[in-house]
């Protein structure tokens, strides 16, 4: 049986692993050294994975900050100095306005990336009855989808009788102008 | 402030058996947010992390630490031994520690439930309960992220929702996870299928800790990559679902294992049994890597030992807590040699 570490063959391995690579996985032993080199990653680390492919299908996009992206130029945040290279780099945004100043590119990078353009859940307790209103129904339609595609036909009809409610509750508001 | 109270009573929910014992170890939830008008904690400035740290605290004292099981504490008045005992205990991460100016913690020992201050973001609510309990864990972090947004303003996006430093958790902010003993999948080599169906149903497969370089123990952490465009409901229902199935896949796997080579497996067992009884020092990973194949063999009645907590054997031979135990200067050698001495103790042998 091997003792030795299965990067420098030279120590003896102390660290046993189950090694995650994609779909690959496979057992390492490692010395303490050589363990300790292997980076540790963040949860960032699992964007910055995607980054590449993703920026490379801007490419054609009818968009200004495209063409800067793609080509190295500096965008940065006017509030909090972050650039979008920072955010190839790094993983992170500065701030809020990084999510408005990064427009398209960062657009397309969340959406690839969640496969969801618009949130659906939890908001503030600040926000108004009409935005909470209009959430449900996306968060619903959304439903509704999955329930047909699994054929569940019955529970797919109380979505949709619900998804006819609150589209009532929506033109009724609309004509009274939004209130809360 | 008062010391830590985790030194006194250890993190109480690590001793306990959740719904999914023995494979499925503990769930937990977490939710990431930011405050309105200043920048994220990697790009903010001393003042402006000072600033985020006081309007949290603050929030978190009126509104959710009134009962006394709640410990308040500034990163950089916290001993690294302290630090590392605390994310031994899964209750912080184990980077929190790597950059502690305007960090601050806030936990709950005994139930797990935890408020990290500008990490990588202003705001992270966490709850962890032993076993399969996702649904509880998202409510408890709910709850204590409405208590501290009835003192602050977040920033929320009506189209992206709660935005975040990282965009990969944009939206609700709710990241699940489930940590899981898997050791027949990986003996058998069948986990290679089940990481890759997995890893197409959006779900992140990491270690003990989360660290990204393997897993040890064949213990696996696994949470969901999406927050965007799915309700929490949907979020926590879904890992209910899929931890249900990698749980069945295991089972499986044990079964598979007794069937077609006993031998196989008594002898695996055995002789990490052997190894654990003799050893005089051992290092973290190879004793979780031991112990794991122990439990293994404790669970299928292979061999007649009382039964363990992996999870709590895991967090006891950590190195910050042998240190402790051992009080005062301790070499890696000595660590590694409590370690050996730990073990047995804990295992009866």
């Amino acid at each position: 049986m091997n003792i030795f570490c299965d990067e420098c063959n030279k120590n003896i391995a102390t660290v046993f692993l189950t090694k995650i690579s994609g779909s690959e996985v496979s057992k390492v032993q490692l010395c303490e050294g050589c363990a300790k080199r292997m980076e540790e990653t963040t949860e960032a680390a699992n964007l910055l994975a995607f980054l590449p492919q993703i920026l490379s299908g801007l490419q054609g996009m009818d968009e200004h900050l495209v063409d800067d992206v793609l080509s190295g130029e500096l965008v940065t945040c006017d509030f909090c100095g972050t650039s979008f290279n920072d955010f190839q780099k790094m993983g992170f945004l500065g701030c809020s306005r990084c999510y408005e100043i990064f427009g398209e590119p960062l657009a397309k990078v969340i959406v690839e990336f969640q496969e969801a353009e618009e949130h659906v859940g939890k908001m503030p307790g600040k926000v108004s009855k009409g935005a909470r209103l209009r959430k449900r129904l996306v968060e619903l339609e959304k439903h509704l989808e999955h329930q047909i595609a699994e054929e569940r036909y019955e529970s797919a009809a109380a979505v949709r009788d619900q998804i006819k409610e609150i589209e009532g509750k929506l033109q009724v508001d609309g004509s009274e102008g939004e209130q809360e | 402030m008062s010391r830590s109270k985790s030194t006194a009573d250890g993190a109480a929910w690590l001793k306990m058996k959740g719904p999914g014992y023995p494979l499925v170890l503990s769930s937990r939830a977490r939710l990431a947010r930011n405050l309105e008008g200043l920048p994220f904690p990697y790009s903010a400035g001393e003042e402006e992390l000072e600033r985020a740290r006081g309007m949290v605290l603050e929030a978190v004292s009126r509104r959710v630490s009134s009962d006394r099981d709640w410990d308040i504490r500034f990163a950089e008045e916290l001993p690294r031994d302290e630090l590392t005992m605390m994310a031994e205990e899964h209750l912080i991460s184990t980077s929190f520690g790597d950059r502690v100016e305007g960090r601050a913690v806030a936990l709950s020992w005994k139930d797990g439930r935890s408020v990290t201050v500008n990490e990588e973001d202003h705001v992270r609510v966490h709850a962890i309960l032993p076993g399969a309990q996702f649904m509880k864990v998202w409510k408890a972090a709910d709850r204590i992220d409405s208590d501290i947004e009835g003192e602050v303003q977040y920033s929320f996006d009506q189209k992206l929702g709660y935005l975040t430093s990282c965009p990969g958790n944009v939206g609700t902010g709710l990241g699940v996870s489930a940590m899981l003993h898997l050791p027949a999948l990986v003996t058998t080599g069948e986990i290679a299928k089940t990481i890759s169906a997995l890893g197409q149903a959006g779900v992140y497969v990491r270690g003990l800790h989360g660290e990204g370089s393997g897993v040890s123990g064949n213990l696996f952490q696994i949470s969901n990559r999406q927050t965007l465009g799915r309700s929490e409901e949907f979020i926590v229902q879904n890992m209910d679902e899929i931890v249900r199935q990698v749980v069945d896949n295991e089972r499986t796997a044990r079964k598979m294992m007794l069937r077609e080579s006993p031998l196989d497996l008594s002898d695996r067992v055995y002789r990490s049994l052997g190894i654990v009884e003799r050893a005089r020092r051992m290092g973290f990973s190879e004793a979780l890597e031991l112990i794991s194949l122990v439990k293994l063999g404790v669970d299928m009645e292979i061999i007649p030992i009382d039964d363990f907590n992996i999870l709590e054997v895991g967090v006891e031979i950590g190195a910050a807590h042998l240190k402790k135990s051992l009080k005062g200067e301790a070499e890696e050698d000595d660590i590694d040699s409590e370690r050996a001495i730990h073990l047995r103790r804990m295992l009866d042998l």
